[in-house]
């Protein structure tokens, strides 16, 4: 938690504000700190790959299918989400059914390019690593 | 200006084999290139006639987005290696 938001609640709590004004200060802060994160990821730049490691647990070599390295441009995941803009009429609803099914509520049509540069942006901040005992799975942008 | 990859990398590996080719990509986009160019009178004929329904967007955008995908490929690099066998593809 900041300083600030911490701060917040402590006025609350000693009654020096109403939770009306706590919850404008919070929204107030909050949008501050949206904007902050943006400007960081924005100084950082676009990231130009998306990695996925895959490694073997030392421990563990005989059971493992292997080592996997894949170095994916992110101006394919671009093009990629710009072949939605070419899905033929028709087939759209079939393709948003598909995806209500599996429960992601997405309309294809409103995804814009501003939209996929917000995105690729942000995913300078992704970094996944899963480790079962068998192998590390590290999924990263560079 | 983009461009697509022009040369393709895969190298397989194993006990037995040991392969290592470079594609050169870029024959097959000037052959691509010079059919897409002889077609192109018909995909225009195409766009004019399902444009009433509703296809001809798509008919015209179809090249310009694959082309877009082609390029991206550039810097692709897929790389597998389990024990004594190694795949690698790399679009450059």
């Amino acid at each position: 938690m900041s300083d600030s938001r911490r701060r917040i609640l402590e006025m609350l709590a000693e009654k020096r504000i109403s939770v009306d004004e706590a919850e404008r200060l919070l929204a107030v802060l909050q949008a501050d700190e949206g904007k902050e994160q943006r400007e960081s990821r924005e100084k950082k730049g676009s990231p130009k790959y998306l990695r996925v490691e895959v490694k073997p647990n030392p421990d563990n070599l005989e059971e493992v299918p292997g080592k996997v390295n894949i170095r994916v441009p992110m101006s394919l995941l671009r093009a990629g989400m710009k072949l939605a803009a070419v899905i033929p009429p028709g087939v759209y609803n079939q393709v948003d059914a598909a995806l209500k099914e599996k429960g992601i509520e997405m309309d294809l049509r409103n995804i814009k390019p501003e939209n996929i540069e917000e995105l690729i942006l942000a995913l300078n901040d992704l970094e996944i690593d899963v480790e079962d005992g068998k192998q590390t799975i590290h999924v990263y942008a560079e | 200006m983009r461009f697509p990859p022009l040369l393709m990398r895969i190298r397989i590996s194993n006990e037995r084999h040991h392969i290592n080719l470079w594609l050169p990509l870029f024959l097959v986009w000037l052959i691509l290139g010079a059919i897409m160019l002889a077609l192109s009178p018909v995909v225009a004929v195409l766009v004019l006639i399902f444009q009433n329904f509703g296809w001809g967007e798509f008919l015209l955008m179809l090249g310009p987005v694959i082309y877009d995908f082609i390029c991206a490929l550039r810097g692709l690099k897929i790389d597998v290696d389990r024990k004594n066998e190694r795949m690698v593809v790399y679009f450059i």
